[in-house]
């Protein structure tokens, strides 16, 4: 009974816990070993710090630097083993890649700085309806209009400037990409690099993300429950926000504060 | 030298410079204790297995932040916690289902009386329900210590506080166990 236990000092107590302890039935242990030695040799990975993800300065001639995976999950996918699988085997084959990326950079992600068709804003405007700009900078320098699954995006393209600093060879200071799909709120993160961090914030009042660190692609449903992925093509922070049913991403090597500013500006 | 296992420091100091045999080798030997906590936070065996197996990948992509002369033990149950952790939040589901389903067997003592097991299964249920119901940081730290079996300076690197504070943490998570365990029935029968 209760009572019993209640009244044990810590000692006796303990030594109950433990003895429950020893009395759990694990399921039997799997083989870890083999496992991690596998996923380590595919990726062929060499603990060096913190850092090791990152190609060396030559592998930021080239549209993308490194790669670091975040996979952004809806709670709902988490319970899919199949899903989790193919995640798993994605992150060996892009572990892979990143070995290529020296010798052939086309291969890569096959994106590069590949942002769609070059539009005028207005252009843009006509096609799709949800076009924003952040009023703090006006209009972009390039406009782009993409389709990607079916979903059509836009990308309002900032140069490098003061406030703006270059994050990749190209002199692109700032990605502002819309496109009409919400992240589901409930969001998991699954961490694979040290460097990149994902934290909620609020932008204006309403659920955003932000994401420091590595370069990353992000795995998300969305709400149509197609699982889709996302690459980030500047060497920089990202930060995610909704207005309505419209998903923006800014994409830059900008201060937190300063993204959240251009985002709550965006009209 | 042939045939001595070599300590766990060894295997880090050869694991960090890209030897994955002796990383391997380092995950056989701390498997068990990784994939149980994990199992007792996270609860179903998938998560616990996916947890466990992430965190050594991310140990040995962190090997360089590992303090050379700590407990490599503890400091891999830290990130295997943290990753469970998030597999359970990520899920829903509450911390504390796994205790709630792990069987238990009967002690193997001489078969005890209808009344004697009776009162240990209630006895048992009672604590398992009381350690479910403890905030997550009270939790771990009778996990780490009565579970795992951590000593006092293992449970001071995987918590990342000083050894005094285990001994502090420890009795107060002793005492939210006893408050949390349930009431008495009004009729019980005693005897």
């Amino acid at each position: 009974m209760s009572e019993r236990l209640r009244h044990l000092g810590d000692e006796e107590l303990g030594a109950t816990l433990a003895r429950l302890g020893e009395d759990v039935d694990y399921p039997a242990t799997p083989d870890l070993a083999a496992a991690v030695a596998e996923r380590l040799e595919r990726e062929r990975v060499r603990p060096l710090g913190r850092r090791w993800w990152s190609l060396t300065s030559r592998g930021r001639a080239l549209a993308v630097a490194a790669l670091a995976l975040v996979l952004v999950m809806a709670g709902s996918l988490v319970a899919s083993p199949t899903l989790r699988r193919a995640v798993a085997d994605a992150l060996g084959v892009l572990g892979i890649r990143i070995e290529m990326v020296e010798q052939s950079p086309e291969v890569v992600l096959g994106t590069g700085l590949r942002l769609g068709q070059p539009v005028t804003l207005e252009e843009a405007q006509a096609r799709v309806d949800f076009v924003l700009v952040p009023e703090v900078l006006g209009e972009p320098d390039e406009v782009y209009l993409a389709t990607v699954d079916g979903v059509e995006s836009v990308t309002l393209l900032y140069s490098a400037r003061p406030g703006l600093p270059e994050s990749t060879h190209t002199g692109a200071g700032l990605l502002v990409t819309q496109f009409r799909g919400t992240f589901e709120t409930d969001l998991a993160v699954k961490e694979i690099a040290p460097g990149t961090r994902l934290e909620p914030i609020d932008v204006d009042g309403r659920p955003g993300h932000w994401i420091e660190g590595d370069p990353h692609v992000i795995v998300y449903r969305d709400r149509r429950g197609a699982i889709r992925e996302d690459l980030t093509r500047l060497a920089g922070n990202v930060l995610l926000s909704e207005r309505g049913e419209i998903t923006i991403r800014l994409e830059g090597a900008l201060a937190r504060s300063t993204a959240v500013r251009i985002a709550g500006s965006l009209r | 030298m042939e045939g001595r296992p070599l300590e766990d420091e060894e295997l880090v100091e050869r694991a960090r410079k890209g030897d994955v045999g002796a990383y391997e080798q380092l995950v056989r030997r701390h498997q068990e204790g990784a994939f149980r906590i994990a199992y007792l936070i996270a609860g179903a065996t998938g998560d616990a297995e996916d947890a466990a197996q992430e965190a050594f990948i991310k140990a040995y992509r962190s090997l360089d932040g590992f303090r050379r002369g700590g407990s490599f033990r503890a400091w891999l149950l830290a990130i295997v916690a943290n990753e469970a952790r998030n597999r359970v939040r990520s899920a829903s589901r509450r911390a504390g289902l796994a205790l709630r389903a792990s069987r238990i067997r009967p002690s193997g003592d001489a078969a005890p009386s209808p009344e004697e097991a009776a009162l240990a299964a209630s006895e048992r249920d009672a604590l398992l329900a009381a350690l479910a119901a403890l905030r997550e940081g009270d939790r771990i730290v009778i996990l780490y210590r009565y579970f795992l079996g951590l000593d006092e300076g293992e449970m001071a690197e995987a918590l990342g506080v000083a050894r005094g504070t285990v001994k502090s943490r420890l009795s107060r998570a002793l005492a939210r166990l006893r408050k949390a365990l349930p009431a008495e029935e009004p009729q019980e029968a005693s005897t």
